[in-house]
């Protein structure tokens, strides 16, 4: 690694008015993306602004909402007993992640933002319109198995990998930043962005900015919830598609639906279309394959993962006959 | 002659086994340093401590290799724990005063927590490094300091919080408690824990596979859970508690886990063993061992290319029921 400075700050307002004054620096939490991406040249970075002495690493569940500091570690929210029950997709999506090691550091506002697998990312000897704006995207006539099907441009087609990010996006989370300006915060749906010609910017967050906490709202819906994570071994690995749902119904009826897809799209993918394409019919083999086939109605599948496009149906008939008891 | 004893008291709550190995661990040293010439481990008659040891000495040479021999440091990882309340002299028939001057600069010098230089001190480059100590911790307990048995236990070392700047190129002293000694060190913020256990604190058990999170052969305990110390800057570990493969055994008593590991053959090459056996350790303490196939997933974070994960799981299964009888 090339050598850089190192802070560690005392605040949340202290790392962010370290951060504006240093010339590029980021925030190291966990650090364990963020090593592997400076060891590989995929990021360079100056200065480190270590916050792990941040007071912002409490999960609380209340009557309405669940509060994740951006310092919990992977594993403390896992085991929450509060989120265990209340919200079991996001305990899935963390067990579902890397390795009992990794989730004893990793923070979730790190989670949140760790880069992309896309090997030509990764490597920085290779074009990378994210890395190297302008600079060509390999993958497109590429190895591009693990990319995305949806949401893409001829710019980029990189799956974002966290687990918990699609989790949190099929409960409408909320990103809360703090940042030079000030205090804000983002909807999960509107905080990673599809890459367009700017595949480089990622997500919603300003320079400078630190993610604080994220809430999620607490209700009936998020206690009903599940994570399917496909993969090409048994654990251990990133998702190759994977949803996270959460269904409630009356009788047969579905009363309400949130979907989420991981590893078809450009950002954690959620189609409200599809949720509405359920909402009020008897959940039915027929009508949960009809939901799949809008879906991926507008998928642009490439040379190696056009399999994804069939694979991403089937995870959700699965989930879906699992969550509403037909099998 | 030297005369160099300590006093001291156990802790309430020790096993009469625990309180047999640390005396045994300091007549040991009375057996095989050379330089002492007589020593007595026993009970102190002064009704102020319990236990006291004393180990005469043979000269200020002698005393240098009393007070650095492995044997003593040895005893030191295994009485320090355990005991509490200790105090510690030096006293000489040498009438000649410098001689004291010399026993008190010895004890201050070796008594002291060890600081690991990044490059070593001998060699010139150190000399244009910037040693910031300003986010350093100092935490040598004064009553352990002076007490011959060296290191103190770095309980209450503060993790500090002050928004010092490193600049880049520049080292840090870093404070660590490793393995129950208290271990200091000086390096670039670039240097992960890894590379801190293995190059400066020459704790070579811990091993470095594929240096990117993904093996877990560099397993080790930060404050009590696995961690993958490729991923991770010593820096950032500032104050914490780590402890590798060289730090499970008690003295020649194996930790359970690794007598598991034997009995079970769980290895053929040895290189992903020490992660696997500290990654077990911490397996079985989040009890994560209920069946076959629960250990398999709990341990999937080291990684085995000699593929002797039937053995590995027959293992950490074994010594689960051991660690939890």
């Amino acid at each position: 690694m090339r050598a850089f400075g190192y802070t560690v700050a005392g605040s949340p307002v202290e790392a962010v008015r370290i951060a504006a004054r240093t010339a590029n620096s980021t925030f190291v939490a966990g650090g364990t993306d963020l090593l592997n991406l400076m060891r590989d040249g995929a990021e360079t970075h100056d200065h480190l602004i270590d916050v792990n002495q941040l007071d912002i690493g409490e999960v609380a569940v209340d009557r309405r909402r669940l509060r994740v500091g951006a310092l919990a570690r992977m594993r403390h929210v896992a085991e929450h007993p509060g989120v265990r029950r209340e919200f079991p997709v996001l305990s899935e999506a963390l067990l579902a992640s890397a390795s009992p090691q990794v989730r004893n550091m990793a923070s979730i506002g790190g989670n949140l933002l760790q880069r992309t697998r896309c090997g030509y990312f990764r490597d920085s000897a290779s074009p990378c319109n994210k890395r190297v704006p302008g600079s060509g995207c390999p993958a497109i006539t590429g190895h591009n198995r693990g990319h995305a099907i949806l949401g893409g441009s001829d710019h980029c087609i990189a799956t974002q990998p966290s687990d918990l990010a699609v989790a949190l996006t099929a409960l409408d989370a909320t990103v809360h930043l703090i940042g030079p300006g000030g205090a804000r915060a983002v909807p999960i749906a509107d905080f990673y962005l599809l890459p367009g010609s700017t595949p480089d910017r990622e997500t919603a967050m300003r320079p400078d900015e630190l993610i604080t906490w994220v809430d999620v709202p607490r209700t009936a819906l998020a206690g009903q919830s599940r994570y399917l994570k496909l993969r090409d071994r048994a654990t251990f690995e990133f998702a190759v598609v994977s949803v996270a749902a959460a269904l409630r119904t009356r009788g047969r009826v579905v009363q309400d639906v949130r979907l989420a897809f991981g590893g078809v799209g450009t950002r954690p993918w959620r189609d409200t279309r599809v949720e509405a394409a359920l909402r009020g019919l008897p959940l039915t083999g027929q009508a949960i394959a009809e939901a799949g086939r809008l879906l991926v109605r507008d998928a642009e599948p490439y040379e190696e993962n056009r399999f994804k496009v069939e694979l991403v149906q089937r995870a959700l008939v699965s989930i879906l006959s699992d969550l509403g008891g037909l099998r | 002659m030297i005369y160099h004893g300590s006093r001291f008291t156990f802790k309430p709550d020790i096993t009469p086994r625990k309180r047999t190995e640390a005396l045994e661990s300091l007549r040991e040293q009375g057996r095989v340093i050379p330089s002492v010439r007589f020593f007595a481990v026993g009970r102190d008659g002064s009704g102020e401590h319990e236990w006291g040891a004393i180990f005469v000495i043979d000269g200020l040479d002698g005393y240098r290799e009393y007070l650095t021999h492995p044997a003593r440091r040895r005893a030191d990882q295994i009485a320090l724990p355990l005991v509490e309340d200790v105090v510690s002299f030096a006293l000489t028939d040498d009438p000649d005063p410098e001689t004291a001057a010399k026993i008190a600069e010895l004890r201050q010098r070796l008594l002291e927590p060890p600081v690991e230089h990044d490059p070593p001190p001998e060699r010139p480059v150190h000399t244009r490094r910037t040693v910031l100590k300003a986010i350093a911790v100092t935490a040598a307990g004064t009553a352990a300091a002076g007490t011959g048995i060296a290191a103190a236990p770095a309980a209450a070392a503060p993790h500090t919080a002050a928004a010092q700047a490193v600049a880049a190129g520049a080292s840090v002293e870093v404070t660590m408690t490793v393995n129950e000694q208290l271990r200091k060190v000086v390096l670039e913020p670039r240097v992960t824990l890894l590379d801190a256990l293995r190059e400066r604190l020459s704790l070579t058990g811990t091993k470095k596979g594929c240096d990117r999170g993904e093996c877990g052969a560099c397993t080790v305990l930060v404050d009590g859970e696995r961690v993958k110390s490729c991923l991770t800057l010593a820096v950032m570990r500032q104050g914490a508690e780590v402890t590798t493969v060289e730090g499970l055994a008690r003295g020649e008593e194996l930790h359970p886990v690794q007598e598991a590991f034997i009995r079970h053959d769980a290895f053929q090459c040895g290189a992903c063993t020490p992660g696997q056996i500290i990654s077990a350790v911490a397996c079985i303490n989040e009890g994560h061992t209920s069946s076959e196939a629960e250990i398999r997933e709990w341990m999937s974070g080291n990684l085995c290319r000699c593929a002797a994960y039937r053995n590995i799981v027959a293992a950490v299964a074994d010594a689960a029921k051991e660690v939890q009888r």
